[in-house]
């Protein structure tokens, strides 16, 4: 009876992975191959020079270095003020660190165009940081990335920080060791990995992204993102773009790479259920007063732009929500279209993302594929994955213009981050805890509802808001599939600034705080819920 | 159990978290655009910028039984980049929006059908003929001029004579006020270098590049960041009073000013304008060929021209089409607007290109 079950379960964890491995295979890797294919393959024979002048072009040595550089810089920072205000909000947390949470996510869904607007203004000769003459820079390219990313770090080490046995320190410090080697014996190895991942993440985020190194960066700053854009839409030269990709492609593989050995590294550090030392509230310090003000600061200042634009002219830009743009939609419409595409996005976000971290975390057969595979979005061009896309996804059956293509564009752009939320809370859920429960003659089921789920609850309600989040502020994916419909927020928005006069523009950032407002709603439902899953606890 | 336990986190996933602002809405509004009709369906595919002027799709729809499905993708050349890759399975019948920059190149790789449109006789020679072999598989449908652009009231205030021409741009006088697109990426950008190119033939554009540059001009990626982030008649937080737009900005201004303005307070320069053209024609390896003529026919018709201008600020390439009166009271027309070659532009467009980096770049 046994051995029977036990062997069909084995069967069901081949089929789930292949399934889950088919489908990221048919929407990303079938239709990157087919792009390359295209560029790499003529008359029935690899060409190598696209590949060999990646390295031999002054200019595109120059590109691939400015890429790592800028993304290396740019994670860095991220980290630097990640993590000191990770520790703040999950192990200090002080008044109001809840808030703080939910708002470091906001950016993360605003559009570039937006957002990069909104630091030309500040950072401009004539706005009120002209002074330090960043525009244009790699320096400004860095500002950005940053704001953008700190979400990324808080969120990603947050839950893990979170669930830290402080017993160990504790142990250490009554046996006499100082704080410098008590961190050093017990804090790191405990969070090394996370921070890695976390790094890694951000990493990729900088080195693919396109909106701000081209809004902000200006003609100069070319990275592989923007010039594989300028090559395959503008000179149609996949052969030249080809060589990129694969530089890109190289780049995420050996960050991954990294990340994960990292990660088996530092597995060994278990993380328990129970938290009884958690919840007590410590002091305040007035450092943690002052860290609270500034985040806050930083991610509001460019926020209260876009509000004061969206009110002037008497607030011209609401009035016309509901009227219909010179496009033939309503910005209203906008709004249906993108929640639709964030629920719908936000669902297949979650159900890959867990499929694929309870296949990794327990190790099902043939689960470590899926690691590599679910990364990739993110880690290719976006340009690249349209274009693939559409030369891809006409056979068995054309699926170019379906709108279903546009949340599952939105869910492979979030499903990275959803796992690297996910992955480390289900890998350090003990494995004891689960053998006391099917000891004690709980169910497979019950196994999951009480202990997988009640440790992953967090960081599954994280992920619920990255995805919903990134699905609202998606911008680059979405750009590059055809529509017959209503445009999701951020492209009606783009679509809007790319007209002149006072009244688009006017909607264009009321839609913008419309934005803002669903996404706080958005990230606030998720901290609520939790709150009252705590209390029902006790 | 697997399956349990997605269904479980799925659920709870869904319901809790999103269904504040999901309830009830989920699939009405995006499936209410793909409605299943009797009659044929035919797909237009465009580029974002294209706006189908109102009714014009319902106005088709009654006179030839054949209803419209729009499709918009990127820029111009992300559209017939995508067209060309896609030649072999189109996922459209019509295609509008090929400019003169790009049209050599959709032509080269046979992505119309060829065929002779009635409304080609409709279209002024001017329009027309330079376009030779290329009007057996297309019609232009518009045209507008990029021109240098001017904030009237920054002039004014500053009792500053405002730019008349392109070497004004590298008078002192101007230093620090103009904006420039990148041609790489922009295709107001790629008018205004070839303006320069060919104003200033042989080696001498160069020298107005590298005069312009010592006259502190900026270089963005793209007309929404030079316009909605740096010019001062644009998003409002700009600095430059000088940037490259279209010689239709002016009517735009006032349109969609919402009763604000009677009068622009951005004006265009005669001078150094090129002019842009806009092609339609019938893909090859379209399944509904006739019906696609039809659409062709029926954009150059007069009651679809007089709609273009106040919806995509274009002028009409059909003759004697009557023009609004906003568009005539603030449109410049150009005296003689450059006019390129598109043969040229496609065999040296990205030579030109590779030169203007090398140049400003560096």
């Amino acid at each position: 009876m046994d051995s029977t079950r036990s062997r069909l379960t084995r069967a069901g964890q081949i089929v789930v992975v292949l399934v889950t491995a088919a489908l990221l295979v048919y929407f990303v890797v079938w239709p990157i191959g087919n792009v390359l294919r295209q560029g790499l393959w003529a008359n029935g024979s690899l060409r190598f020079e696209p590949l060999t002048d990646v390295l031999s072009n002054r200019r595109n040595r120059r590109i691939v270095g400015f890429t790592l550089w800028q993304a290396t810089i740019s994670t860095l920072v991220s980290l630097a003020i990640g993590l000191p205000l990770t520790y703040l909000l999950e192990r200090r947390r002080p008044w109001g660190a809840a808030l703080v949470r939910a708002l470091v996510l906001v950016p993360f869904a605003l559009p570039t165009v937006v957002v990069g607007i909104a630091f030309l203004a500040f950072f401009a000769a004539t706005g009120p940081l002209g002074e330090l003459r960043i525009a244009q820079t790699t320096t400004i390219i860095v500002v950005a990335h940053v704001y953008f990313n700190v979400a990324v770090v808080v969120r990603i080490v947050g839950p893990r920080w979170r669930l830290f046995d402080e017993r160990p320190s504790m142990a250490a410090r009554v046996l006499g060791a100082g704080s410098w080697n008590c961190w050093k014996a017990t804090t790191v190895p405990a969070l090394a990995g996370v921070v890695v991942n976390a790094a890694a993440v951000v990493f990729l985020f900088c080195m693919t992204s396109f909106g701000v190194v081209a809004v902000l960066g200006g003609p100069r700053n070319t990275t592989i993102e923007t010039e594989i854009y300028r090559l395959t839409t503008q000179e149609l030269a996949l052969d030249r773009a080809s060589g990129l990709v694969i530089a890109q492609l190289s780049a995420v593989l050996a960050t991954m790479w990294i990340a994960q050995r990292s990660w088996r590294r530092s597995e060994a550090v278990k993380l328990r259920v129970a938290e009884p030392m958690l919840h007590r509230r410590r002091a305040t310090a007035v450092t943690d007063v002052v860290m609270m003000i500034g985040a806050i600061a930083f991610v509001v200042t460019p926020l209260t732009f876009v509000v004061e634009r969206a009110l002037r002219d008497d607030g011209l830009g609401f009035r016309m929500l509901a009227r219909k743009s010179a496009f033939g939609w309503s910005p209203i419409d906008s709004v249906k279209q993108s929640l639709q595409m964030a629920v719908w996005a936000t669902v297949i976000a979650l159900v890959l993302g867990v499929v694929i971290a309870v296949a990794l975390s327990r190790r099902w057969t043939g689960a470590r594929v899926l690691g590599p595979l679910s990364v990739l979005p993110i880690g290719v061009s976006a340009v690249t994955l349209g274009f693939g896309f559409l030369i891809a996804l006409d056979r068995p059956i054309d699926v170019r213009d379906r709108w279903q293509l546009v949340p599952v564009a939105h869910a492979l752009v979030a499903l990275p981050i959803v796992l690297r939320t996910l992955l480390p809370v289900f890998q350090g859920i003990a494995k004891s805890t689960r053998e006391a429960a099917i000891i004690l003659g709980a169910s497979p089921s019950r196994v999951v509802r009480y202990v997988d789920l009640a440790v992953a609850r967090r960081a599954i309600g994280t992920s619920a808001a990255f995805a919903a989040a990134i699905s609202f502020g998606e911008f680059g994916a979405t750009s590059f599939i055809a529509r017959t419909d209503t445009p999701t927020m951020p492209i009606a928005i783009a679509k809007l600034l790319s007209r002149p006069g006072a009244s688009t523009r006017a909607t264009a950032y009321a839609v913008s705080v419309v934005l803002i407002v669903i996404v706080c709603v958005v990230i606030g439902l998720a901290g609520i819920q939790r709150r009252g899953r705590l209390e029902v606890d006790r | 159990m697997v399956s349990t336990y997605i269904r479980r986190l799925t659920l709870a996933v869904s319901v809790s978290v999103l269904a504040g602002c999901a309830s009830g809405s989920s699939g009405t509004s995006v499936k209410s655009t793909r409605s299943p009709s009797v009659t044929t369906e035919i797909t237009l595919l465009t580029h974002n910028a294209f706006v189908m002027p109102q009714g014009m799709a319902e106005l088709f729809e009654q006179q030839t039984g054949v209803s419209i499905k729009l499709l918009q993708d990127g820029d111009t050349g992300a559209l017939v980049n995508k067209a060309i890759l896609t030649r072999d399975n189109p996922q459209a019948d019509v295609l509008f929006g090929v400019d003169n920059a790009f049209l050599s190149r959709a032509i080269e790789q046979k992505i119309f059908a060829p065929g002779a449109y009635r409304a080609l006789d409709a279209i002024d020679t001017e329009h027309r003929d330079q376009f030779g072999d290329a009007l057996r598989f297309v019609v232009p449908v518009d045209y507008g001029d990029v021109c240098i652009n001017y904030d009237t009231a920054w002039f004014a205030e500053r009792d500053v004579a405002p730019p008349k021409n392109l070497d004004d741009l590298v008078d002192p006088k101007y230093s620090g006020l103009t904006i420039v697109q990148n041609p790489a990426t922009s295709s107001p950008g790629l008018a205004f270098l070839i303006a320069t190119r060919e104003r200033y033939p042989g080696d001498a554009w160069k020298e107005y590049w590298r005069a312009l540059q010592r006259n502190n001009v900026l270089v963005v990626d793209d007309w929404t960041i030079a316009y909605q982030a740096e010019f001062t008649a644009g998003g409002g937080e700009g600095s430059r009073p000088i940037m490259i737009s279209y010689a239709s900005s002016p009517p735009a201004d006032v349109f969609y000013s919402e009763g604000a303005k009677t009068k622009p307070t951005i004006a265009a320069v005669d001078d150094g304008c090129v002019r842009q053209y806009e092609f339609v024609g019938v893909l090859a390896g379209s399944k509904h060929e006739v019906a696609g003529r039809q659409l062709v026919e029926f954009m150059l018709s007069n009651e679809f021209q007089r709609e273009l201008p106040l919806s995509n600020f274009v002028f009409p390439a059909r003759r004697e089409v009557a023009l609004p009166q906003m568009f005539s009271d603030f449109a410049l027309v150009p005296e003689s607007p450059v006019t390129i070659d598109y043969l040229a532009i496609g065999r040296d467009r990205s030579e030109w290109i590779r030169e203007w980096i090398a140049l400003v770049l560096g």
